[in-house]
């Protein structure tokens, strides 16, 4: 009886344990580096997105990642930039949906997409290196836009 | 436009409604726990003689349960089976003996006895067919001509469900809600299933759903392409080895396939479940002779740059495919291997070649009170940039689950994906712990929250909620 019932208890925590401890380890692995490349993707290839992007690339990539969350906020003022401005100030989460709202504010998504990496938030996964590539070169190039 | 969203409204009517006619849901992770006990896919099998190898249907492969042989989506009687009697806190079909005294709030069902007087099923095929008057199944409806055939499902054998019906019709519906910062909520996936299986031998399966859209309802409702096909095949399965081979639009057999489709072992490989991207057109051919699992498809799919017409099946580029998935899904364990190539032109999306191991342990088969189950998966492959110069990627995937009572199971599960392994600082893991609750066959909450660790710095958490309802 002893015996039986020291198997019942000592059997399930030996597996939770063991099982536990593969799970950890596997996690502790990953999280500590594992197989990560050296080479930023414009030094390990540069031509993998084009050297002066589309704002048409630029826009998709807004679209996709940013707008769902960006739809409503900062907004406002059309195309009368003081009113844009101030909207855009007031506003704590700056809306992303059309070409002005995305010049206006390509210096925040540069900071927060490609500097910081703090966008799209939570377990969102962030930006691809090829779509922060492609965000990077369009600041580079002076932010070309058809609405400026 | 308008149309549309009478036709969407109508269907999120008709499901709203539908789930409390019921039945189950299915990842890889209730296969691999319920090898443990045999009366969670049928009736007690009490004398039940053991057919030969040919003719068994007992496998823990997504057939099983699933009319897809690929898995996912409409399930069979006996997925529908597991869904009414183990899955839930209140069954709706026998109880599985094991899971007796594991409810959380006693024993208030009434589909289970709990008494030596269990319902019991036929004990052969010959004996099958004087049950086929003694189902009570709404939403599943006939029986094919020509006759029964030993490798379909058998009448009696799963209590009133109807083993093997000429029209099925189901629904896969997730409502969901993303609290990260600001609160989102965002119809996740809406899909309506049918089966028709006029003669033995033969179905043509349809499931036409949406493409949920994180921006919400109008988003999802003026998408061009909701709804779409997500699957359109016909098969020619109950064969010998439960062997089948189907032709149409579906998405190849390869891995594990997690109903989270945003986990790296998917979404990286071109297999997002949620995406009409992901759906190929070609023919698959398997089989599943009790526990080993084959599967091999040839296709042909839509560039990567585009999506696909939602409507017809053969929208398909240049560029062709091919997958095969082999595994041995033991009662206690799974071992398995996939490989994927697809070639095409650079401007189509470039070559793809990708292999991946997976596997599962349920020590709960090996001793009773150890309800655990765990399964994990790792992704290795190559892959153009449009440049044209190849790289690679891999990705790697783990899950722990507990289930504490019936219809409440615990998780914690890790994702890790490394895009590009030339690139520095773009690799990152996401590590998520929750609980699934399922109070009714037909209904699961699913609640989880969820860290990103990227290597290049930028963690962050959010809170995700499903609420799913299925049928």
């Amino acid at each position: 009886m002893g015996k039986r019932r020291i198997s019942l208890v000592i059997f399930p925590l030996v597996t939770a344990a063991s099982l536990a401890l593969v799970f950890g380890a596997a996690l502790t692995g990953m999280l500590s580096g594992c197989g990560s490349g050296d080479l930023t993707l414009a030094e390990a290839d540069p031509d993998a997105v084009p050297a002066d992007p589309d704002f048409d690339l630029v826009f998709s990539i807004v679209q996709r990642e940013c707008t769902p969350c960006h739809k409503e906020g900062g907004e406002g003022g059309g195309n009368d930039a003081p009113a844009r401005a101030i909207a855009a100030a007031e506003g704590e989460s700056p809306r992303l949906v059309d070409c002005l709202d995305i010049v206006d504010h390509a210096e925040e998504i540069y900071a927060t997409t490609v500097g910081n990496n703090t966008m799209p938030p939570g377990a969102w996964p962030r930006l691809t290196s090829e779509e922060k590539l492609v965000i990077e070169r369009w600041i580079e190039n002076g932010v070309k836009a058809p609405c400026k | 436009m308008q149309i549309r969203t009478i036709a969407i409204c109508a269907v999120l009517v008709f499901a709203v409604f539908a789930v409390y006619l019921s039945v189950a849901v299915g990842t890889p992770m209730y296969s691999a726990r319920e090898g443990r006990t045999c009366d969670n896919c049928h009736l007690t099998p009490t004398n039940w003689i053991d057919p030969k190898l040919a003719d068994r249907k007992c496998t823990l492969s997504c057939q099983g349960c699933h009319v897809d042989p690929a898995g996912g989506g409409m399930r069979t009687v006996s997925g529908r089976f597991f869904g009414r009697s183990t899955l839930p806190m209140i069954a709706f079909s026998p109880r599985p003996t094991m899971d007796w005294n594991r409810n959380l709030i006693g024993r208030h069902d009434r589909a289970t006895s709990y008494t030596e007087k269990l319902p019991l099923g036929p004990k052969s095929f010959e004996e099958s067919a004087a049950y086929a008057d003694s189902t009570n199944d709404p939403l599943a409806w006939g029986t094919p001509l020509g006759g029964s055939t030993k490798y379909g499902f058998l009448p009696g054998r799963y209590g009133v469900l109807n083993a093997d019906p000429v029209f099925r019709v189901g629904i896969d519906f997730r409502l969901a809600a993303l609290a990260a910062g600001r609160a989102l909520v965002f119809p996740m996936q809406l899909d309506v299933p049918i089966a028709l299986h006029p003669v033995h031998h033969a179905t043509l399966f349809v499931n036409t759903g949406v493409r949920g859209r994180l921006s919400g309802y109008s988003d999802t409702i003026d998408d061009s392409h909701t709804p779409y096909f997500r699957e359109l095949f016909v098969m020619a399965h109950e064969f010998p080895y439960q062997a089948y081979v189907k032709a149409g639009r579906f998405v190849p057999a390869y891995g594990l396939r997690l109903d989270d489709h945003t986990s790296s072992i998917r979404r990286a490989f071109e297999l997002d479940g949620a995406l009409p991207e992901s759906r190929v057109t070609g023919v698959e051919i398997g089989a599943a002779p009790n526990y080993p699992v084959l599967n091999v498809s040839w296709f042909k799919m839509a560039s990567r740059a585009r999506t696909p017409d939602p409507w017809d099946i053969f929208d398909v580029d240049d560029g062709w495919g091919a997958a095969v998935n082999l595994g041995y899904r033991e009662m206690g364990w799974t071992l398995g291997g996939s490989a994927m190539v697809k070639r095409r032109p650079i401007e189509e999306g470039g070559d793809a070649t990708t292999y991946g191991v997976y596997g599962a342990f349920n020590p709960w088969y090996y001793k009773r009170g150890v309800p655990l189950v765990y399964q994990i998966e790792y992704d290795y492959g190559s892959y153009q940039r449009v440049s044209g110069i190849e790289t690679n990627h891999s990705a790697f995937y783990q899950e722990l689950d507990w289930l504490a009572f019936n219809g409440v199971n615990f998780l914690v599960a890790h994702d890790w994906v490394d895009p590009d392994t030339e690139v520095i600082d773009d690799a990152s893991n996401r590590v998520s712990a929750g609980a699934q609750i399922t109070p009714i066959p037909g209904v699961t909450l699913d609640g989880r929250v969820r860290a990103l660790i990227p290597e290049a710095g930028g963690e962050d958490a959010d809170f995700f909620v499903q609420l799913h309802f299925w049928l």
